[in-house]
Parts: C-alpha cells; sequence; structure tokens
C-alpha cells in the first residue's frame, strides 16, 4: 500500500481510516468544512495528528489549497528552487509543464494570475518525480478548458510513471471518469471508501408508486417521497425488479450527494 | 551547503545588502572620528556619533530584520509548504540558512566593532563594545533571539517588534548587572591618612572602609545616619582605613572574549531550544488568531446582536 491512514483523528477529522494502492488515482469528496484539507495535512506530514498514524511509501509532493509561492521568486528562480532543494529533480518535466500551460517566464510569481499560479506549484511539485502527489483543490483556479487539459496531463503522469495521485474536490463533476478510488468525508468522518466502478455498479435508483418501504432488500442509502412516487437509492447491487417499480444506476454525482444529503 | 548559499542569497539578498552598507557607513564613520581626532579634547563628529549609534544596536538590527522574519514570515505566508515540502527537512533548511547567515552576521558585526570613534588604539571602559568579537557575539545572539521568537510569534511584525525589545532588555540586564563581574575586581586600600589609589582608566566598582584585617567592614548604626559618616568611623575604631573597588582597564580584553563567550553560548542554547521546537513540530501550528484573512473579516458587534431588539 503507498498511502495508509490508521483511524487518524484531528480537528475536523475523526478517526479516518483508508489504504490506497500504489498507481491508484484517489478522489477526496466532500463537502466544505469536512475535513479534506486537514487530512491531506496530515498525510503530507505538515500536521501531526492527535491519535492514530499515516504512512507513506515513497517521496510525497503536496499542492496545498492556496498554492503557497514565494512572491517575488520567477520561474526561473522555482526551478532552481526544485532543482537545489530536492534530492531527484526532472528539470525537464517540470520546464514542459510551464510551456505547455504558457506560464510567463519573466514576472514574479505575484504578478501571475491564479491560474498561473497553480501551473508554477504544479511543475515544482511534479519536477520532484513524487511517489505521491496530493493536490488539494488543484482545479479550483483553472477555466474549464484548462481543467480538462490538467486532468488529462495529471493522468498521463499517472499511468507513465506509476505515481500515487490524490486530489480533493467539492465539484463531483471533476471526477467522472478520472479517479478510480472515491473517499468521501463529510464533518470528519468517511462516509464511502472504494473503487468507483464498484460505487456505481453498487449503487441503484429504483422509482416506483408511493410506498413507505424499499421494494428490494439491502442497505437504503437515501429514500424520497413525492405525492404519489417514491424513489428509493439502494446499495445492493442490481435486483431484479417487478413492474410497476424502475430500476437504473445512479450518477457519480448523484450518488456522493445522496450519500452527503443522508449524513446532513 | 551551495543550495542554501544560493537560497538565503536569493531570498534574503535586500536585507543582506542593506545591513552591509548600514556596517560598512558606521565603521567608516567610527575609524574617521578617530583619525580625524588631534587632541583629546576635540569633539567626536556626527559621522563618529552616528557610527556609535549604529554599533550599539547592531545586534538588535540582525534580530530584527535577518532573525525574526526567518522562520515568521513563512509560517505568515504559509509558504512554509514549499519551503519544508521539499527533500530537505525543516531542520536542515533551517540549519542551512541559520549557518550562512550566521556566518554573515558574524563578519559584518567583526566590521561593526573595528572602529571606537574617539579613543582609538588607547584602551577605555567607555569604548568597551567597539571591538569585532563584542560586536560579532551580539550580532550572532541577536539572530538566534529573532528566529526563536518567530518560531513562536508566527507572525512577522510581532516577531520584529518583540525580538526588540527582548534583545534592549536581556542586553541591558546583562550588561548592568554582570559585566562588571566577570572576574573578581580588585581592591585598593588606604590608612585614614591617604586615599585609595585607582589606576587611570578603571572603572569604580564601590567603596567602603577596612578594617584591622583589611576586609571590609559595615557602617555601624550610629555613623551610618550621618550624612558623612568619614570621622565618625575614624573615631568608631573599627576601621583602619578606606577602599576602592574597581577594575583595570588592562583587563578589557579578557572582559571582552567573556563577553564574546557569554553571547555566543547564549545564542547556542537559543538555536538549541529553536530546533528542538521545529524537531517535534510545536512551535509551528498554523494558529487560528494570526490568519490573516478570517481574523479580519468578522466584524467586532458594536452593541448587543439584534435578537436583543427583536
Amino acid at each position: 500500500m503507498s498511502v495508509v491512514a490508521a483511524e487518524v483523528w484531528k480537528w475536523a477529522v475523526h478517526d479516518v481510516s483508508f489504504e490506497l494502492p500504489p498507481g491508484s488515482v484517489t478522489a477526496l469528496v466532500g463537502a466544505n468544512g469536512s475535513g479534506k484539507s486537514t487530512l491531506l495535512n496530515v498525510l503530507a506530514g505538515h500536521l501531526p495528528p492527535e491519535s492514530g498514524h499515516t504512512s507513506i511509501a515513497g517521496r510525497v509532493a503536496y499542492v496545498p489549497q492556496h498554492k503557497p509561492m514565494y512572491k517575488n521568486f520567477n520561474v526561473a528562480d522555482v526551478l532552481q528552487f526544485g532543482r537545489r532543494m530536492n534530492n531527484v529533480w526532472d528539470n525537464e518535466r517540470a520546464d514542459e509543464w510551464l510551456a505547455r500551460f504558457k506560464v510567463p517566464r519573466k514576472l514574479p510569481i505575484e504578478d501571475l494570475s491564479g491560474g498561473q499560479r497553480t501551473h508554477v506549484t504544479l511543475a515544482l511539485a511534479l519536477g520532484s518525480r513524487p511517489d505521491v502527489l496530493m493536490l488539494d483543490e488543484p482545479l479550483s483556479e483553472l477555466d474549464p478548458l484548462a481543467r480538462r487539459k490538467v486532468m488529462r496531463e495529471l493522468l498521463t503522469e499517472v499511468s507513465d510513471n506509476g505515481m500515487t495521485l490524490i486530489f480533493s474536490t467539492h465539484v463531483v463533476a471533476e471526477i467522472g471518469g478520472v479517479a478510480d478510488r472515491l473517499l468521501l468525508l463529510a464533518g470528519g468522518r468517511l462516509l464511502l471508501d472504494g473503487d468507483t466502478d464498484e460505487l456505481l455498479e453498487e449503487h441503484v435508483l429504483y422509482t416506483g408508486p408511493r410506498d413507505s418501504e424499499s421494494p428490494v432488500e439491502g442497505p437504503v442509502v437515501l429514500a424520497k417521497h413525492g405525492k404519489t412516487q417514491s424513489q428509493y437509492l439502494v446499495r445492493s447491487g442490481g435486483t431484479q425488479i417487478a413492474e410497476p417499480w424502475t430500476a437504473r444506476y445512479v450518477t457519480l454525482e448523484e450518488l456522493v450527494v445522496a450519500h452527503l444529503e443522508r449524513a446532513a | 551547503m551551495s543550495a542554501f548559499v544560493w537560497l538565503t542569497w536569493r531570498q534574503h539578498r535586500w536585507t543582506i545588502i542593506g545591513s552591509a552598507i548600514l556596517v560598512m557607513a558606521a565603521a567608516y564613520g567610527l575609524l574617521s572620528a578617530e583619525v580625524r581626532k588631534q587632541t583629546s579634547i576635540d569633539s567626536m563628529p556626527m559621522s563618529g556619533f552616528y557610527g556609535l549609534m549604529v554599533q550599539l544596536s547592531f545586534g538588535g538590527v540582525i534580530g530584527v530584520f535577518w532573525g525574526a522574519p526567518l522562520i515568521a514570515r513563512e509560517l505568515e505566508e504559509r509558504t512554509y509548504f514549499v519551503a519544508w515540502g521539499q527533500d530537505v527537512s525543516p531542520v536542515k533548511w533551517l540549519r542551512g540558512k541559520a549557518l550562512v547567515l550566521g556566518v554573515l552576521a558574524v563578519v559584518l558585526g567583526a566590521v561593526a566593532g573595528i572602529g571606537d570613534g574617539h579613543v582609538g588604539d588607547n584602551k577605555a571602559w567607555s569604548a568597551f563594545e567597539g571591538h569585532p568579537a563584542v560586536q560579532a557575539g551580539y550580532a550572532l545572539y541577536g539572530l538566534a533571539l529573532g528566529v526563536l521568537i518567530g518560531l513562536l510569534s508566527r507572525h512577522v511584525v510581532t516577531a520584529m517588534a518583540a525580538t526588540l525589545v527582548m534583545y534592549t532588555l536581556s542586553r541591558t540586564l546583562l550588561t548592568v548587572l554582570l559585566r562588571d563581574h566577570y572576574l573578581p575586581v580588585s581592591r585598593s586600600v588606604a590608612r585614614w591618612d591617604s586615599t585609595p589609589v585607582v589606576p587611570v582608566g578603571a572603572v569604580e566598582l564601590g567603596n567602603g572602609f577596612i578594617g584591622k584585617d583589611l576586609n571590609p567592614v559595615g557602617v555601624p548604626d550610629v555613623c551610618a545616619t550621618l550624612s558623612n559618616p568619614n570621622s565618625c568611623m575614624r573615631s568608631w575604631g573599627g576601621a583602619i582605613g578606606t577602599y576602592v573597588e574597581f577594575q583595570p582597564v588592562e583587563r578589557i580584553a579578557a572582559f571582552r572574549y567573556i563577553e564574546f563567550g557569554l553571547y555566543v553560548v547564549l545564542a547556542a542554547v537559543l538555536f538549541a531550544l529553536t530546533f528542538r521546537l521545529l524537531r517535534h513540530g510545536g512551535g509551528w501550528k498554523p494558529s487560528r488568531s494570526h490568519r490573516r484573512i478570517t481574523s479580519e473579516v468578522e466584524p467586532v458587534p458594536a452593541s448587543e446582536p439584534a435578537a436583543a431588539q427583536g
């Protein structure tokens, strides 16, 4: 396992345990203030946990949510910094990233836009050739086009180099087709931890006439009742069902929202 | 190590250059004041006076402008994620930076202590601080003090102010309480018919009466109430003369190196404490009170909440 968290407690994080295999892409999803950043800070070693422990196999690069960088450095200084402060440094990789996203070379970081600064911090993180890359809301300051491009490039880096990627977000639309694992946090607790495809297969939404009982066996995630209709999201793996009930798979977004609604 | 030379220069070059200019100007002022002085009653030119001001405060300048922001700025602007998120550990990072800045501070301190502005080659207690070793010790101490306070306060301006206060306070207290007694005082005694002889340039530390064994005796109550107890002591019979305690000016070199050693030891203790805090992650947890945005957005309610009126 490349990343392990065992019964971690810290401020907004309560008793979180999980294991992530090497080479996986994990999305850490949760509402604002659900403890995503705290959890990442603990994993990256910037905060000691109150109890529990974390361990990470290999070198970590972490880009926090506020994309910190020395204001008066320019791009060349950042690359120099990365080269001198790391045992392993792939200048080409960092340089390519900056070229790909057309980050101005001459300006100090404080004069760059938020998105450009994101690219600089990402380039620094990627240049150090980490085994585990942790990104806290990496796409928050990027335009819609750049979001896709960044995600695609990151996935290429993952498949080319066997890197493990963890990124947090509260925009569920961003993780469809990207993350192969989902960690769902609410109120500091881990609601869901699993393979995204498996989760999607397990959850089925049944719609039918108003009924106070679920039409199929299995844990009900969320039940909604209209005037004449009832909807049950059941985590059962899809059971055959007779008329008048209909069944369909849900999208990742519906799944996440249902779990969050239940937790709320 | 070259990595830290580069990083320190890249991040602190303007403070380093500024301090270097200040020190060179002060040293020039002090040295030229010595040269221009023809007779002992010539007054000091203003350049010498400003040089003395710089010399007096140099350790504090290093502490406030080099030491205090070193860690505090990383914590306040939350760039410690960058500084300590690479392959170098926080401890290595601080060791590298402290070493580079420490060497520079010692060199600049030595330059600041070259001249003294008025006595030149003559020894004088009044020019005690005009010595390279003494100034180097102060600079090192100021740096260590600033770094520790920066780590504890996590806020640049707070750290600078606290460093200034603590540096002034500690220097003053140590000077007043300790410096005159680094070595046992010399005592000059005399019988009633003469006065104790104090060598030229010595600093007088106290006087009183001696008994038959040549040791100081206390003043009995009958004499203590008088404004001039001398004649009373003479007729009382318990004392055979008077004494003066002093530190001869020949000891100034030894005293300067003791002062240097004292401040180097203090700096070492402060650095050890800083590294200990940094290693245990105790000093740099992001604190709620100093987060820039959240602390200012929330307005302070001027009166009771509106709910009380409704």
